[in-house]
């Protein structure tokens, strides 16, 4: 229930790193019992907000008070772990080659005499708290090979059994904050809605206040009683949900005003579709797969046409993850045969395929398709160096040149092609990143997983610029798990199901709807009546 | 909207500071004292010593004589840096140099004095290739294999060591070679020509890091090894080059070691792996500050040599050298971790 009284508030709260101001007189009140959604543009200090609470950073100015007591910030205090409060982190913070029960319990096993840990009470005891959120999983298993979802779950029962720990030392047992920093969003869409669930479950019936961070509109719609805005690192308001309009939130989302909402993405309609084959984009075969398998699909035929993005999906595991490693010859094809403008990619590695003239983004921006060190010049002209290259040698007034204009067209800001890529916020990183794609004329362009974790203003513009390279008779292919994002962008979506395409979608077939139901479809039933 | 709580209405606030100095000497923009200071403090170390030392001991360290000194006799560490230099710029380490230096001398010097009719050319070539060997075998343990660089050449530097004390049959050798001795110990201006040799590699390493393709991707593969070779970069075919190439400049300053001193045994090059890697930790916090860079080791072995130098010659005892040798190790990566911030991340 919400009461009246605080949770939480933080006043006046000003943050600088040297000469970047990130939070600037930021005063936010949390609600007992509330679930309180913190939404924002990349970079709008949300997650500098959620660092400040987990104690990572401490704040150059500002007071908290917590339960209407006042206390210093988590990151100055000495006994971090006294605050009834919980972060579960963006990252979950699990060690994959460790089981279970070792991540679950780390830090917080019960002891036996000379400290021997008891193994099997640890068992019994991660296995209850798992099945209390719906986890049936052996607590020996390695983390790593458990679904992303079931890896949030496992961050947020820990987080919340250590929050029942404190509370068991307060005096008022509902005190207690519950932190999730953008936990979604690597989670695939099928698997939100029931983790969305399993936390409305834990605010409702432990009395746990919630504070959510998300780039995702319908997660705060669904899912908050009040949420606070910020803009440049300065809150625009905290506002009651139920009193917002979908629009209305994902304008301060996107830190645009609402007038100002970028309404150039043209979703591709069924007119567009057809004008296109009549303009004569989509005929043109440029990439022809036929009976493709290794990693997890078994087997696969698709075509790629000239002008149309093609959009690939399915449920996590059903294969349409490792086509794009496949195609580029990072991960081995164990059979079938794929054929690029009459070139054999068959027997590819991902030098060879470049150098065919294909183009991979990868999904990772922080591992494998951005070198966060490096500068944004780097990582836009990275594997593609040539043009700048006169006489052997690096232009680097040419190269310097060319990515700033890019970063211009981008509209990437601060447009320093030198500044390193990991100083700019998420959404900037994935669009300095697409300007590789732009930089180079390619005509196949595989995209995995191009808006992830970016807020809806620079995912509008990422879809805008594939849409502009696929118009210039470039076949651009995007793997995603966030299917509903695809209509928005694709002229025609495959779904995978069980390593096998389930079927294939264009024109006004393209809907959320469509999608799903080729994801959970039987296709057993499907071929024996067919 | 309606029910707006608290917080000032949406500020106009610029949070994008168009004019926030960044990444020292790439800059384009006007830099700050900060961002100069961050880049160029260590070189600043080289004047700043140099004074300090003529200051102390004007009648000593202030000649002609001992700067040639001082450039001449830190040949074989300028060289020996700037391999590892190239191998650290791609992730890996290589602590074999010591042991591939010991043994390529050990080769030369057997060859010349116990098999009759070899002439010294002869037996360069045969531990050029036997440098040439190490390096391969360096790669192709770390490479084919998989096992990490830090081990693979750990070992190798003690095997090569050994194989260099049976050579020469555990002894210490006088070197025999007329031709590289006159090639070691000519003068230019007064320095000794393998100082020259050096700096022609420090330059060429600067110039291949900064101004050519393979440079770049070097960086690359030390930076983000699997974005590399997603873009489609050729990541173990420079990871294979870097190792056979700091074999090679373990082998040349091997040959400078020989020829420079009058006898020499296969453990002389063990005591170079600390002030190697002082270097170029040094060369990591400046110029390019949190990237190992060529003219950056150049300034980390000037501040070396300089320094115990000018220690010696202030007649604090010998041991002072080690000391500020594993000193400026230490303090080097912690101001590489202070100043570069986040860059070092591949490092800690």
């Amino acid at each position: 229930m919400v009461s009246g009284e605080l949770a939480l508030e933080v006043s006046e709260l000003e943050m600088r790193f040297g000469p970047v101001t990130a939070l600037r007189n930021v005063s936010i009140s949390i609600r007992q019992g509330e679930i309180h959604g913190v939404v924002g543009h990349n970079g709008s200090g949300k997650s500098t907000f959620v660092e400040i609470l987990a104690g990572t950073h401490v704040p150059t100015n500002g007071k908290m008070e917590l339960f209407g007591k006042e206390v210093g910030f988590p990151g100055a205090a000495k006994d971090r772990l006294s605050y009834p409060m919980a972060v579960v982190h963006q990252d979950v913070g699990l060690v994959g080659s460790m089981s279970v029960v070792d991540n679950f319990r780390v830090n917080r096993f019960n002891r036996g005499p000379a400290g021997a840990l008891r193994w099997r009470e640890e068992r019994k005891l991660t296995r209850e708290r798992l099945a209390a959120l719906g986890l049936d999983i052996d607590p020996r298993t390695l983390v790593e090979e458990l679904s992303a979802a079931d890896q949030v779950l496992i961050s947020v029962a820990r987080s919340l059994m250590d929050l029942e720990q404190i509370r068991q030392k307060a005096e008022h047992k509902d005190q207690a904050i519950l932190i999730l920093d953008e936990p979604t969003s690597s989670l695939p869409s099928g698997a939100i809605d029931s983790f969305l669930g399993t936390i409305r479950e834990v605010n409702r019936d432990l009395g746990t206040t919630v504070i959510i961070v998300s780039h995702n509109p319908r997660e705060i719609m669904a899912l908050s009683n009040r949420f606070s805005a910020l803009k440049n690192g300065a809150l625009v308001g905290t506002y009651v949900t139920g009193e917002v309009s979908y629009q209305e939130l994902a304008a301060l989302m996107s830190g645009q005003n609402e007038n100002e909402i970028d309404h150039k993405v043209q979703v591709p309609t069924s007119a567009v579709r057809q004008e296109r084959v009549e303009n004569g984009l989509g005929r043109e075969e440029l990439l022809k797969v036929s009976g493709l398998s290794g990693g997890r699909i078994r087997t696969a035929d698709f075509s790629l046409y000239a002008g149309e993005v093609v959009g690939m999906t399915g449920l996590l595991g059903s294969g349409y993850e490792d086509v794009p490693y496949l195609l580029s010859g990072s991960q081995s094809k164990t059979s079938g045969s794929a054929v690029f403008q009459g070139k054999d990619l068959t027997k590819c590695s991902p030098s060879t395929f470049r150098d065919s003239g294909g183009m991979l983004l990868p999904g990772d921006r922080q591992l494998t398709s951005g070198v966060p060190a490096a500068t944004v010049r780097e990582n836009m002209t990275m594997g593609y160096l040539e043009p700048y290259v006169k006489g052997g040698l690096l232009k680097h007034r040419i190269e310097r040149a060319a990515v700033a204009n890019m970063m211009g067209r981008m509209r990437i800001r601060p447009q320093n092609p030198d500044r390193p890529l990991n100083e700019f916020s998420g959404g900037q990183q994935q669009k300095s990143l697409i300007g590789r794609c732009l930089l180079r004329s390619s005509r196949l362009i595989i995209i995995d997983e191009p808006c992830t974790g970016i807020d809806v203003g620079a995912r509008n513009e990422i879809h805008a610029t594939l849409r502009e390279i696929a118009s210039t008779g470039v076949a651009v292919l995007v793997t995603s798990c966030q299917y509903e994002e695809l209509p928005m962008v694709c002229d025609r979506i495959i779904v995978f199901q069980g390593g096998r395409v389930a079927g294939e979608l264009s024109g006004d077939e393209v809907t959320e709807e469509a999608i799903l139901r080729l994801c959970y479809m039987d296709m057993e039933m499907a071929t024996s009546e067919s | 909207m309606t029910d707006q709580i608290t917080g000032p209405r949406d500020s106009k606030i610029d949070l994008d500071g168009h004019s926030v100095p960044v990444n020292g000497g790439h800059s384009t923009n006007k830099m700050s004292l900060r961002s100069f200071l961050r880049s160029y403090l260590v070189v600043l170390l080289v004047p700043i010593l140099f004074i300090l030392f003529s200051v102390l001991a004007p009648q000593t360290f202030l000649t002609a004589y001992n700067i040639q000194t001082i450039l001449t006799t830190n040949a074989v560490l300028i060289i020996l840096a700037i391999g590892e230099t190239a191998v650290m710029v791609t992730g890996e380490f290589d602590f074999s140099f010591g042991g591939t230096l010991g043994l390529s001398a050990a080769i030369v010097v057997m060859m010349m004095t116990n098999i009759h009719g070899v002439n010294a050319a002869e037996a360069i070539i045969v531990s050029f290739l036997a440098a040439l060997l190490v390096g391969i075998l360096n790669a192709y343990f770390v490479i084919k294999l998989r096992v990490r660089s830090f081990i693979v050449t750990l070992g190798m530097g003690t095997l090569t060591t050994g194989v260099g004390l049976g050579v020469t049959g555990s002894q210490t050798v006088s070197n025999p070679s007329k031709f590289l001795s006159t090639a070691m110990t000519k003068h230019i201006i007064g320095v000794g020509l393998p100082f020259f040799y050096g700096l022609i590699l420090v330059l060429v390493i600067w110039f291949l890091l900064e101004y050519v393709k393979t440079g770049r991707n070097m960086y690359f593969v030390g930076e983000g090894r699997k974005a590399a070779f997603l873009a489609g970069i050729h990541v173990n075919k420079i990871r294979a080059g870097v190792f056979i190439l700091s074999a090679l400049t373990a082998w040349l300053a091997g040959m400078v070691m020989l020829g420079q001193t009058t006898a020499v045994d296969a453990t002389y090059g063990g005591p170079y792996l600390l002030p190697v890697f002082a270097a170029v930790f040094l060369g990591f916090t400046t110029i390019r500050p949190g990237r190992f860079n060529g003219l950056g080791t150049l300034v980390g072995v000037l501040v070396l040599a300089i320094g115990s130098t000018g220690l010696e010659i202030l007649s604090v005892a010998s041991w002072i050298t080690q000391v500020f040798d594993g000193g400026v190790l230490i303090v080097a990566v912690a101001l590489a971790n202070i100043l570069g911030g986040n860059l070092l991340e591949t490092w800690t």
